[in-house]
């Protein structure tokens, strides 16, 4: 019996579903009513529809191009697959160089973290958890746009997680003498009690005593230029991608490079050849990687532009303006990073739903002080972790890809669990895989490299145990048959 | 550790008691395009599976498949669908084609003989 063919992947274009057409097109609908309908009320709702459309966009390239970390990792290490890693350096080489751009003409937002080892630390506890997960920050929410529910469990766990951890003072055994006397010696708004909760006294005891710097000041550069594209972009992100590269090239690539292309004439001209083979190896990530590259950029230059048209430092400013005043932080601010940024947003949507179960969630620095909790619907920031989804849903739906998919109840712990450690790992490194790596090591800022060597380190360890674990699970079940 | 979800299973009723662990499907013939008709030998189900299950599995059968036969793996995980074909090289495989069919991906590898560099 022969089955009916629809098409290869190569050719998966040829016929989207009429009902997935005019799905897709529901979603868009849906968003661009959103912005039609906010920009009648106000024109200032231009800031929330930028980086609702931006998040789109990063949404239907995460899914095109199945952009992953987690993905990046784990490939490496449990299959010697690089075509994720090589794709994340792509994108990171072409961020740097907009963001150099960006930086030079006076429009970045950036902002470079405090250097120490917390990178590291929560690098590594956020890099053991996406393994089991499946997916990275970034990469559960575009699989939670293609249907997929063990993804969103993923999303909610890490989500409900952080706004626990900011706020619990459970674990204060654990917090060091200095870093209490450090936050106490500090002048704190008499509403935040700073000596009680570990992540207060991580923040205002430990992390804010650290430096921090980009790679262009630190070398001494005067010249905008020299700091922005020789500093930040060449010496913090292209060098090193270009190094990781080579490292990629020689343990995973190389040799069967060798053995597929045996004529060819050795030498130089011959590594080279396999070097961008590897590089182009995956015409759909290397196409999300430019694209992603590129977008992260760009965003930085519009919100800064529309900070600047509308008169604001802070999204806090705007929606005061408009009305939104409550869930401000004590300075009457909000998170509004002006770039691409995935996980504090999701803190904040969780710990509004758990204010609106009764729980204090103000009596800390994160949202107290520096956050804040405004409703979804006034989160600029959340619009676009929203749209990251929406943007992920259009693209899988247009090529026939969406399909709601149940986890099976170990699959489900295993999100549940690794989305916790994944909000622990980005509370304590100040971020995730985009916040704290993607975002700021193409921004000069070299903390990025300490988060990244963590989560690689973390990817490791939890590819070789879940390895273990799944080898021993297989060893178990019923034999393949062959 | 999973018998924790069963008082709570009838608010998911979707959530599936099983891991979900490989199936192994009947060979048949498919056509595979610039390959003509195909009978896979051996098949693995791996729908609804996770990325690195799915990986892992499908290393395990390809390294334990014989030499001259096509490997069927299904897969409704879109990672792995596209890491696969990525994978098959260096487990002395080919990559025939992948299929997209409802919902799911079929992918075919053969393996390679000794005598055509199918060492591993």
């Amino acid at each position: 019996m022969t089955e009916g063919v629809v098409g290869t992947t190569e050719g998966i274009g040829a016929a989207v579903s009429r009902a997935n057409a005019i799905r897709a097109s529901a979603v868009v609908g849906l968003f661009m009513l959103a912005s039609a309908w906010t920009y009648a009320i106000d024109a200032r709702y231009l800031y929330f529809s930028a980086y609702l459309w931006f998040g789109f966009v990063y949404g239907m390239s995460l899914q095109y191009g199945r952009f992953c970390m987690a993905s990046a990792i784990r490939d490496l290490f449990a299959v010697g697959v690089p075509r994720m890693a090589v794709g994340i350096m792509i994108a990171v080489v072409l961020f740097s160089l907009v963001s150099a751009a960006v930086t030079v003409a006076g429009r970045s937002t950036f902002h470079a973290s405090p250097i120490g080892l917390y990178s590291v630390a929560g690098g590594a506890i956020f890099g053991f958890g996406m393994v089991f997960t499946g997916g990275c920050a970034t990469g559960s929410l575009y699989k939670t746009g293609e249907g997929s529910i063990s993804a969103l469990l993923v999303v909610l766990s890490l989500s409900f997680t952080q706004a626990f951890f900011v706020e619990t003072n459970l674990l204060d055994a654990l917090v060091p003498a200095s870093w209490t006397s450090s936050a106490a010696a500090k002048s704190m708004p008499a509403q935040l009690t700073v000596t009680q909760g570990w992540y207060d006294q991580f923040l205002a005891g430990y992390v804010w005593d650290l430096k921090s710097v980009v790679a262009g000041d630190a070398l001494g550069f005067s010249s905008p230029f020299a700091k922005a594209f020789i500093g930040n972009s060449l010496v913090n992100a292209i060098l090193p991608a270009i190094a990781i590269l080579a490292v990629i090239y020689v343990v995973w690539y190389r040799k069967g490079w060798l053995r597929r292309n045996k004529d060819a004439a050795p030498g130089l001209g011959r590594e080279v050849a396999g070097w961008w083979s590897m590089v182009t190896a995956s015409k759909r990530t290397a196409i999300a990687g430019l694209v992603l590259g590129v977008a992260a950029g760009l965003q930085m230059w519009v919100m800064q532009a529309l900070q600047q048209k509308f008169g604001i430092s802070n999204a806090g400013e705007l929606l005061a303006a408009l009305g939104h005043t409550s869930g401000l932080s004590l300075q009457d601010t909000v998170f509004d990073p002006g770039y691409f940024y995935v996980t504090t947003q999701e803190a904040q949507g969780a710990a509004w739903v758990l204010a609106q179960l009764g729980m204090n969630m103000t009596q800390n620095i994160f949202f107290g002080m520096e956050n804040g909790i405004p409703s979804p619907l006034a989160n600029p920031v959340l619009w676009m972790s929203v749209s990251v989804v929406g943007g992920s849903m259009v693209m899988a739906l247009l090529a026939n890809e969406f399909k709601l998919k149940m986890p099976t109840r170990e699959i489900a712990v295993w999100a549940i669990g690794g989305g916790i450690l994944m909000g622990i790992g980005a509370r304590v490194g100040l971020g995730c895989n985009i916040g704290a790596f993607f975002a700021t090591v193409t921004n000069g800022d070299p903390s990025g490299w300490l988060f990244g060597l963590g989560m690689t380190g973390g990817g490791w360890l939890g590819v070789k145990f879940f390895n273990w674990w799944i080898e021993r699970k297989m060893a178990k079940e019923t034999p393949l048959g062959f | 550790m999973y018998r924790l979800f069963t008082p709570f299973a009838w608010l998911f009723p979707g959530l599936r008691r099983g891991s979900g662990g490989q199936g192994v499907a009947v060979a048949r013939a498919v056509e595979v395009p610039g390959h003509g008709a195909v009978v896979a030998d051996d098949c693995l189900d791996l729908s609804g599976q996770n990325c690195l299950r799915t990986n892992l599995a499908t290393k395990r059968a390809l390294d334990g498949a014989r030499p001259g036969s096509v490997i069927e793996i299904v897969s409704d995980n879109l990672s792995s669908v596209e890491t696969i074909p990525f994978m098959l090289a260096g487990h002395g495989c080919v990559h025939l084609g992948t299929l997209h069919l409802e919902g799911t991906w079929k992918i075919y590898a053969r393996k390679q003989g000794a005598d055509e560099g199918g060492s591993e």
